[in-house]
């Protein structure tokens, strides 16, 4: 009886798993097949295997077709800007506010949290105003010039991302934690604030600076509606906001899967090299209640 | 090495007054014991002498500097933190080392001032591991050689043995105990245990409510407590109390009648204390005999007898209401459930009013140690 409730559970496991792995494999096995294979397969279990006609002509007219690279550039460099900045802008922010007393913390503690239920879609258009009459500071003629907005840029998909209240309350959680006798012991070894922040927090904080940088890069990764805001050229576009414009030329399924397999590397590599440390961290967060 | 001096010292939280103007000298080199019940104050106290916590009113002078106002790292203390406060990420190397490296000490003066602290602490072979390889006892050992190597003229203890076990605690009590001796460094250490108090200190200071009841060394507490709360919580177990009924009263001595109807008298300056009617009696556990050899004779209930092997404690009733605690030799038959006399001599009670002060009783002559005649004279 054990045994067969023991296989019903692992039948529904894997039930749920093929539910969710489905999309994905579906995505990257139809990158590498041509049209005709794609349909032909589409309502066999061959979709979601490597068989048949494979090749690798998708990739060879995506990278042709469109500034797929430029735009892979762009989101890497906007996305490693945006969460190393981050983790320190938040974190620093979080250990003021869990581990320092000083006047107006509350409220600032209390301004966080409710920042949290303000979705981006709501600011996306005062923010736009903001930043379109913001000037960048260039170099020209020996001296320093306010040049043009930010408007068209890298820095304008990255300056507004970098502090984020959810991740200044998932860090300030997990320093709240952190018994105090640690601060008190460096305060007393002549530490400084940042001192402390710097060789004692951090360190002891890795499992919350993991899952803030991979809930970062993916919220990055996929940003899309600013970048269609705030982005028209060609020289800044990350890569969700590439998709569109892939879509609207003539293009086949194939390469489209081939397009979206392309953008769904970097997450999966991101994911896999911190998992240890992030489910560690969410099972942490659950013993500590 | 240092004197620790505070001058009428006050905290306040908001409008909570938790210290309540403390005035202490400690002596160079001294061990000295903040012991308490659980809120007293003595933890808040030790902080506010290692500057973590901030002195609201009053001075704080450590080697005849004042200090009060001083940055924590700069008032030359150390302290050992009843968590031990070892950072889980740094070998024990590291964290000895830590303060030194934010001085800016030069590395190969660090790795001299660690290696000499761990020889006395004998932590070498420990000194590459981390923390969590540790046994309760080495990071204690760990803790405390941290405030070694920064060579500082205070040392501070806020319940360092609390955490560790029966065995350990006695083990590393007396290190602590060995190493005050070799370094000779002035030593505040906070407990609420009166056994460590006891075994540990030069003098201790017995807090209660944020007032010092009491400063002395631990015999001068034990023989002279200056009143009833003190007397309760010096000594293990904890004296025992009865309420007695003033017969008479001089100047110089008082006429008592005891809850077993025995009267007798002790000779107490009264003098300033005119018309009492009733007095507290003490005597401790170690003082009622299980012979009847004693002044006194007492029938007691015996509710539960515990053997631990060296001495017995018998906790009983008297009268059938009053709790008491008696501490017998170790090979005592007394049983749970028996009726048994216990016996005491009156020139080992102690006396207070109704107040809690003591009343200094000595040479007690007892009128009477017939029960039936003592009841015929109060009858």
């Amino acid at each position: 009886m054990k045994r067969l409730q023991k296989l019903g559970a692992y039948l529904f496991l894997l039930l749920i798993g093929y539910v969710f792995l489905f999309p994905l494999l579906f995505m990257i096995m139809s990158s590498f097949k041509p049209e005709q294979v794609i349909f032909a397969d589409l309502y066999s279990i061959r979709a979601i295997l490597p068989v048949g006609d494979l090749t690798l002509d998708n990739y060879r007219q995506v990278f042709e077709k469109s500034d797929v690279l430029l735009y892979f550039r762009n989101s890497i460099l906007i996305t490693s800007a945006t969460v190393i900045l981050g983790l320190f802008v938040n974190s620093l922010l979080a250990f003021t506010l869990s581990r320092m007393r000083w006047s107006g913390r509350k409220y600032i503690l209390a301004a966080v949290v409710a920042l949290m239920i303000i979705p981006i879609e709501a600011i996306v258009v005062p923010l736009l105003l903001l930043v379109s009459k913001l000037p960048t500071i260039g170099w020209e003629q020996g001296g320093l010039v306010l040049m043009g907005s930010w408007l068209n840029s890298l820095e304008v998909q990255i300056l507004p991302f970098v502090a984020n209240s959810f991740f200044i309350f998932l860090f300030y959680q997990f320093f709240r934690d952190i018994p105090k006798d640690f601060d008190e012991a460096a305060e007393l070894d002549g530490a400084t604030p940042f001192q402390i922040y710097r060789h004692i927090i951090v360190p002891m904080s890795g499992p919350v600076f993991a899952t803030v940088a991979i809930l970062h890069f993916l919220l990055m990764w996929n940003q899309y509606i600013w970048p269609i805001m705030a982005v028209q050229g060609e020289d800044a576009r990350p890569v969700m906001p590439g998709i569109q414009i892939f879509f609207g030329r003539q293009t086949s399924w194939g390469e489209i899967m081939a397009y979206a397999s392309f953008v769904t590397l970097p997450v999966l590599a991101v994911f896999l090299a911190f998992q240890k440390k992030f489910v560690s961290s969410l099972a942490g967060a659950g013993i500590k209640g | 090495m240092a004197d620790v001096k505070l001058t009428k010292v006050v905290k306040r939280y908001g409008d909570v007054e938790t210290i309540h103007g403390i005035d202490l000298d400690i002596k160079d080199g001294e061990f000295v014991v903040f012991v308490g019940p659980s809120g007293c104050g003595k933890s808040t106290l030790l902080r506010m002498v290692a500057g973590l916590e901030e002195i609201t009113e009053g001075e704080l002078h450590i080697d005849n500097e004042c200090v009060t106002s001083v940055a924590a790292s700069r008032r030359g203390v150390a302290m050992v933190f009843q968590s031990y406060a070892l950072y889980p990420h740094m070998t024990v190397r590291e964290n000895m080392g830590f303060g030194l490296k934010m001085a800016k000490t030069d590395k190969v003066e660090i790795k001299r001032r660690v290696d000499e602290s761990a020889k006395i602490l004998q932590l070498e072979p420990l000194l590459d591991r981390k923390p969590k390889a540790l046994s309760g006892g080495q990071r204690q050992r760990v803790a405390i050689g941290r405030t070694i190597v920064r060579n500082p003229k205070v040392f501070l203890f806020d319940e360092p043995l609390s955490n560790l076990d029966a065995e350990l605690r006695v083990q590393m009590r007396v290190e602590i105990a060995k190493l005050h001796s070799q370094l000779k460094n002035t030593m505040i250490y906070v407990t609420h245990d009166q056994v460590e108090a006891m075994t540990m200190a030069d003098k201790i200071v017995v807090l209660r409510g944020g007032n010092i009841e009491q400063v002395g060394s631990p015999i001068e507490l034990y023989l002279n407590p200056v009143n009833e709360f003190v007397a309760g919580f010096i000594g293990s177990p904890r004296m025992n109390f009865f309420d007695c009924d003033v017969i008479a009263q001089t100047d110089d001595s008082l006429t008592l009648k005891l809850p077993c109807g025995e009267v007798c008298q002790l000779a107490a300056d009264v003098s300033h204390s005119p018309g009492m009617t009733r007095v507290k009696l003490g005597i401790r556990p170690e003082h009622l005999k299980e012979d009847q050899s004693g002044e006194i004779r007492i029938g007691v209930d015996v509710d539960v007898v515990e053997h631990l092997g060296g001495s017995t404690y018998v906790y009983a009733r008297y009268s059938g209401e009053h709790e008491l605690i008696i501490q017998t030799g170790g090979l005592s038959p007394v049983r749970r459930g028996d009726h048994c006399d216990f016996s005491f001599n009156l020139d080992q009670c102690h006396l207070f009013d109704c107040n809690g002060l003591t009343l200094r009783a000595a040479k007690p002559v007892p009128l009477h140690t017939q029960a039936p005649v003592a009841q015929a004279l109060s009858g």
